[in-house]
């Protein structure tokens, strides 16, 4: 069924109403914009109602006045002599359209204005009129915009979540003029999201900021990946953190999967088109931006571990390298015992490229994960990596963890293969859970010496070695493994006096 | 441990003194091999053998920089501190990174090295030893900045205020040279290949 449309009997109303002078009178005098007829000496011979609204005069308290009464008075001298010189020539020294021109408002300030200009003869008489539109809004709008335009090109040179959150806040408050304003990125590991910014008025009442979960309004946000709204009046639904707390109205625009970005203010305040474009517009820059940063880190780890691979195969096989080259030499000379040392350095030459590659390889990586049981891996393991004369023992509690088998063998293989190498061919090596407040892992300990002066921080960095005949990625590979896990590894001594690894999967 | 090689140690010979400090006895040995038909070569496996080693005979010193107990670096500033004359090269698997601009070495080489290049090296630092202080030092900086070039990245080299200051040096000792030179009614060209090699 069609709409019903204007009847015949309408379209013939209007037909009339164009044809009384009346309708365009009222048309103007009752337009949104104000109208303004000067003539040639710039005295005010008309002005509709809508100068009230623009410019705070009655209609008739303009009439008979100067134009410039409602100019600022540094345009005054530029218009009469851009009147003059047209009434002489004919030239228009502006574009007569549409130009943005600050008007003088009845209370003494500015405003903002995009007049057209109009020129009509009417019963021989010349005329000039001008509509002035208010663009007071537009023009702050624009600025607005313009300041977010600024603080993104900021943004994107901050290179850590806290550099960007301050400076995300930072344009909350002063540019959108949300005093309360947080920047919440997402835990992976504990899966709530956490503070990383404040502003001051949010550090104020906020001394202590909650990490956010289900039930509040970043929460929601985040998990739906869409932006929501709340005000303390208006629905008793939205969740939200503290219903009771300071916080009038709040407005939670999600970043992605990085957190969220939190507006409000403990005023009364709405959340109109514009102001809900400009927090979006803020939140759009710094998704982006918490990702070029996320990218960026992830670079420049790529790029460090590029290095240090790279510094490996020079630095690392170089010794060896030159041993072979110094041995064939001597072998040469006549010294055949040099081959046996010439053997060794081929040996260490090809261990360190097994080390190099498995890093290189896998890296902080895991491939699938599945129920591992710690006791048949580490057995396993024993079986390649463990001496004959040395001994494995696993406490019977040990867990069944979430990991990928081939790399969890690996890191056991190399904590034996380094307990072995410190602790001697009749060492003693324990797998025990961890229980109490610690648990959540296993640790590795064994009887040997322990690390002695050795500073156990320095223990996973790539080819620290304090055994000639070691390469120094194993305990490296170890803490790769473990962090692709999401585990944390730190080394003790054990409780023999020996060397204690301790895995925290938790 | 200490040991004056075979060949040379019946006397105190005329024949310049290498020493060569490497903590893998095998590599000291092949030096030794390498460059005993030239010199008389003393070796050291340790830092506490190499200082004990050294003294004013010895005119180039070719020195490890990781080993244990005493690093070569260690070694280095031991030998500066006793003012003895040495040229040092470090000859090492270790990358030269910025921290060799303070390190008071002539010259920095990267193993693995064969006995040509031990012989260029060596002959290079004799050299060295007819020239004064001033292009001593030229030289040390023009090597560094060559060792550093030749390892790190330009943005890296840009970024360095040390390799900076190492490039302003190496321009006043440049133009100082030149001046001394000039004084002396002579150039850089006119001293010749022996001169040119080393730059």
């Amino acid at each position: 069924m069609a709409a019903p449309g204007p009847s015949a009997d309408t379209d013939t109303g209007l037909d009339a109403l164009v044809d009384d002078a009346g309708f365009f009178r009222s048309l103007v005098e009752h337009g949104s914009d104000a109208i303004v007829t000067i003539d040639d000496d710039s005295t005010i011979r008309y002005a509709n109602q809508g100068v009230h609204r623009v410019l705070g005069y009655r209609p008739d308290d303009l009439i008979g006045d100067s134009l410039t009464t409602i100019m600022p008075p540094r345009f005054h001298d530029a218009h009469f002599d851009a009147v003059d010189h047209y009434l002489e020539t004919g030239d228009r020294r502006l574009d007569w359209n549409a130009i943005e021109m600050p008007g003088q408002h009845a209370d003494g300030h500015e405003i903002q204005l995009s007049i057209t200009f109009e020129e009509h003869v009417h019963n021989g008489v010349r005329a000039f009129s001008g509509i002035m539109r208010d663009v007071s809004r537009q023009k702050a709008y624009a600025a607005t915009l313009e300041s977010l335009q600024d603080i993104t090109h900021t943004l994107m040179q901050a290179r850590t979540p806290g550099a960007i959150g301050d400076h995300v806040v930072g344009a909350a408050v002063d540019i959108i003029g949300f005093p309360v304003a947080s920047l919440y990125r997402c835990d992976d590991a504990t899966g709530v999201l956490r503070p990383v910014a404040q502003s001051d008025a949010a550090a104020a009442l906020f001394a202590d900021p909650p990490a956010l979960s289900a039930g509040s309004l970043a929460w929601h946000a985040f998990e739906t990946n869409d932006s929501a709204v709340y005000h303390a009046d208006a629905d008793a639904t939205t969740p939200v953190h503290d219903p009771d707390g300071p916080m009038i109205a709040e407005y939670a625009a999600p970043l992605g999967e990085h957190g969220v970005l939190l507006v409000g203010d403990t005023d009364d305040v709405a959340f109109d088109d514009h102001t809900s474009r400009l927090i979006e517009l803020l939140a759009a820059n710094t998704q982006a931006a918490l990702e070029r940063a996320t990218r960026e880190a992830e670079r420049e780890r790529q790029n460090e571990q590029l290095e240090r691979f790279a510094s490996i195969v020079s630095h690392d096989l170089r010794d060896p390298l030159q041993t072979a080259r110094a041995t064939v030499a001597l072998a040469k000379a006549g010294d055949d015992d040099a081959l046996t040392d010439l053997t060794a350095a081929l040996d260490r030459m090809d261990a360190l490229i097994a080390d190099v590659l498995t890093l290189a390889k896998h890296g902080q990586t895991v491939g699938e994960t599945e129920p591992v049981p710690v006791a048949s891996v580490a057995a396993d393991a024993w079986s390649t990596a463990g001496a004959p004369t040395a001994s494995l023992s696993t406490a019977p509690d040990l867990p069944t963890l979430n990991a990928d088998p081939e790399r969890l063998r690996t890191l056991f293989e190399n904590l034996f293969g380094n307990a072995v190498a410190h602790g001697g061919d009749d060492v003693t090596v324990t797998v025990g859970a961890l229980t109490g407040a610690d648990s959540g892992g296993f640790f590795v300990a064994d009887d040997g010496d322990g690390f002695g002066d050795t500073d156990t921080a320095q223990l996973f960095d790539y080819g620290y070695t304090t055994d000639t005949d070691g390469t120094g990625f194993g305990l490296s590979i170890v803490r790769d493994i473990a962090t692709a896990h999401g585990w944390t590894i730190d080394a003790t001594t054990s409780d023999s006096g020996g060397a204690r690894f301790t895995i925290h999967t938790q | 441990m200490t040991e004056t090689h075979p060949d040379q140690s019946e006397m105190r010979s005329t024949e310049p003194v290498v020493l060569v400090v490497d903590d893998e006895p095998r590599v000291a040995e092949a030096f030794a091999l390498w460059l005993e038909d030239d010199y008389e070569v003393r070796t050291a496996t340790s830092g506490a053998a190499a200082l004990e080693a050294a003294d004013d005979d010895v005119s180039v010193a070719l020195l490890d920089r990781q080993m244990p107990t005493m690093t070569g670096d260690e070694v280095l500033a031991a030998l500066r501190e006793r003012a003895l004359d040495i040229r040092v090269a470090m000859v090492t698997g270790i990358d030269p990174d910025f921290d060799i601009v303070e390190m008071p070495f002539d010259e920095y080489i990267q193993k693995p090295v064969d006995g040509d290049t031990l012989h260029d090296v060596v002959a290079r630092l004799r050299t060295l030893n007819q020239y004064d202080d001033s292009i001593d030092e030229l030289y040390r900086v023009t090597q560094k900045l060559a060792t550093l070039e030749a390892q790190l990245s330009e943005r890296a080299l840009a970024d360095n205020d040390e390799y900076q200051r190492l490039r302003e040096r190496k321009a006043t000792l440049s133009e100082a040279a030149d001046a001394a030179l000039d004084a002396a009614g002579t150039s850089t060209d006119a001293l010749g290949d022996e001169f040119a090699r080393l730059f």
